[in-house]
């Protein structure tokens, strides 16, 4: 039997399971094994686990590789990855209040839904990031934590864009996504935030800029994302659960 | 979830073959079919010739699904909730809702690949077909199966196939422009960019240079360079 898409940490997860128990020291599962535990849409790479870790004990999360099991301090190439039966990449930023903010799941700590939402609006390059952003908001809004998105969307200066990318995928499902004080609180926050005349995500080229123009204008934002990067997320997730969400509010 | 995806999608293809319809899987199963390593959507996508389609909807419906059409897809869906399973048809061509370019099914010849980590072999689209539906569309998730492809094939692609495909699909001039514009990715940091978006992996060095001389190969025989 596959266990390769999961929905189980507990299954999907257990070759990183089985390492983890034998290190008793803080961790978080982030990156693509995360979003695909709350997002349940883009699948993550099988044999590949992101840890954040404190940067103190990454001496000793090198005792997680065994036999077949590669340990990275940087980002694996592709090659590398195929290579190996497992990867364990470490990223040795983790930190107090984002540990406190985990959630366990199957017994194995996970970055807070929240964070990793902000995570993936910070690092976008691409059309991918922007996407796994609203299949999250799409498919946790109701457990979200409403307050600490807004609060870390705050000291982390994503207010612009997690709010462009927040309202776009409110324009594609045709519904409110956030809360209306949420929206307004975030909005002043934008406007406290320089803007950076960057294009939004960086890298692509061929996007056209006049996808959501309203929203763009209104964030602050040069925002560089064709309409079907969200658009599918909706479709897709619509699948399993219906119209993915009940209009309230547009 | 899979599993029941894959058990499904195995009863479906099993009841085609018996009532003899030709029928290609496509999208995110049709590029696994090709052993990438890559993160994926787990939705079900088939392409069909018009004139097959009659006989698909009859097996559909016959598989319980109810069929309606949005857009560029027939959609097929069957059950509720987390029981659900949805397909959606191209009939006749896959089309790119951007460019509104066309690649017609009957074009392809297609062909049976083992899907890996399974017992099912899947009906799919030629290497050089599934090349093209991907580069009309040339999205980021397209951008890294194209490169999946040219890394893990790259002495298999035939380049005049690749050409004749295009050529009868009437699609050289968009084609030529999307090769150019990936040749570019990869010359660039774009394509690293992209690649480490989706996969959060690096492209290395290697891998890029075989990508772009495959993709090189390709454009110089539309240029004429390589016909003789």
């Amino acid at each position: 039997m596959s266990v390769a898409y999961a929905y189980s940490p507990g299954q999907r997860l257990a070759w990183l399971a089985d390492r983890l128990i034998r290190l008793d020291r803080p961790y978080l599962i982030i990156g693509s094994q995360a979003t695909y535990q709350y997002h349940r849409w883009l699948t993550p790479l099988e044999n590949l686990a992101l840890i954040q870790v404190y940067a103190t004990d990454t001496p000793e999360w090198w005792r997680l590789a065994g036999v077949g099991c590669g340990v990275f301090e940087t980002l694996p190439t592709t090659a590398q990855v195929r290579a190996a039966q497992k990867t364990i990449v470490l990223e040795p930023t983790l930190e107090p209040g984002r540990y406190r903010r985990r959630q366990m799941i199957d017994g194995l700590a996970f970055v807070a839904s929240e964070d990793l939402c902000l995570d993936l609006v910070e690092r976008a390059r691409g059309e991918t990031s922007p996407a796994e952003v609203a299949a999250i908001l799409i498919a946790r809004h109701e457990a979200l934590d409403w307050p600490m998105l807004l609060a870390q969307a705050g000291q982390r200066g994503l207010a612009r864009r997690l709010g462009v990318l927040i309202e776009a995928t409110g324009v594609e499902l045709g519904a409110d996504l956030a809360p209306a004080w949420f929206v307004g609180q975030l909005h002043r926050l934008a406007e406290g935030e320089p803007f950076s005349g960057q294009d939004y995500p960086a890298v692509r080229r061929r996007a056209i800029l006049e996808a959501y123009p309203a929203l763009a204008e209104r964030w602050g934002v040069r925002l560089r994302l064709p309409r079907h990067v969200i658009g599918k997320v909706v479709l897709d997730l619509s699948v399993h659960s219906g119209p993915v969400f009940r209009p309230g509010g547009r | 979830m899979e599993d029941r995806l894959l058990s499904e999608l195995h009863a479906l293809l099993e009841a085609c073959r018996q009532r003899g319809v030709e029928v290609f899987v496509i999208g995110g199963f049709g590029v696994r079919a090709y052993g990438s390593l890559l993160r994926r959507t787990l939705d079900l996508d088939l392409a069909v010739t018009a004139r097959n389609w009659p006989a698909l909807a009859e097996v559909l419906k016959a598989q319980g699904y109810h069929l309606s059409s949005a857009g560029i897809w027939a959609t097929a869906t069957k059950g509720e909730g987390e029981e659900a399973f949805e397909i959606h048809i191209a009939v006749g061509d896959v089309v790119d809702v951007q460019s509104a370019a066309r690649y017609p099914v009957e074009i392809e010849s297609g062909v049976r690949r083992p899907l890996p980590d399974s017992d099912i072999a899947l009906p799919v689209f030629t290497l050089e077909g599934l090349l093209i539906t991907k580069l009309i569309a040339l999205r980021d998730s397209d951008v890294v199966d194209v490169v999946a492809l040219l890394l893990q094939h790259a002495e298999r692609v035939d380049v005049t196939r690749f050409w004749n495909q295009v050529e009868e699909a009437g699609l050289s001039a968009l084609l030529k422009g999307r090769l150019a514009e990936l040749g570019e990715m990869l010359q660039s940091e774009e394509v690293n960019a992209i690649w480490w978006d989706r996969l959060g992996l690096m492209l290395d060095e290697g891998e890029r240079w075989t990508a772009l001389r495959v993709v090189r190969r390709m454009r110089a025989l539309w240029m004429g360079e390589a016909r003789s």
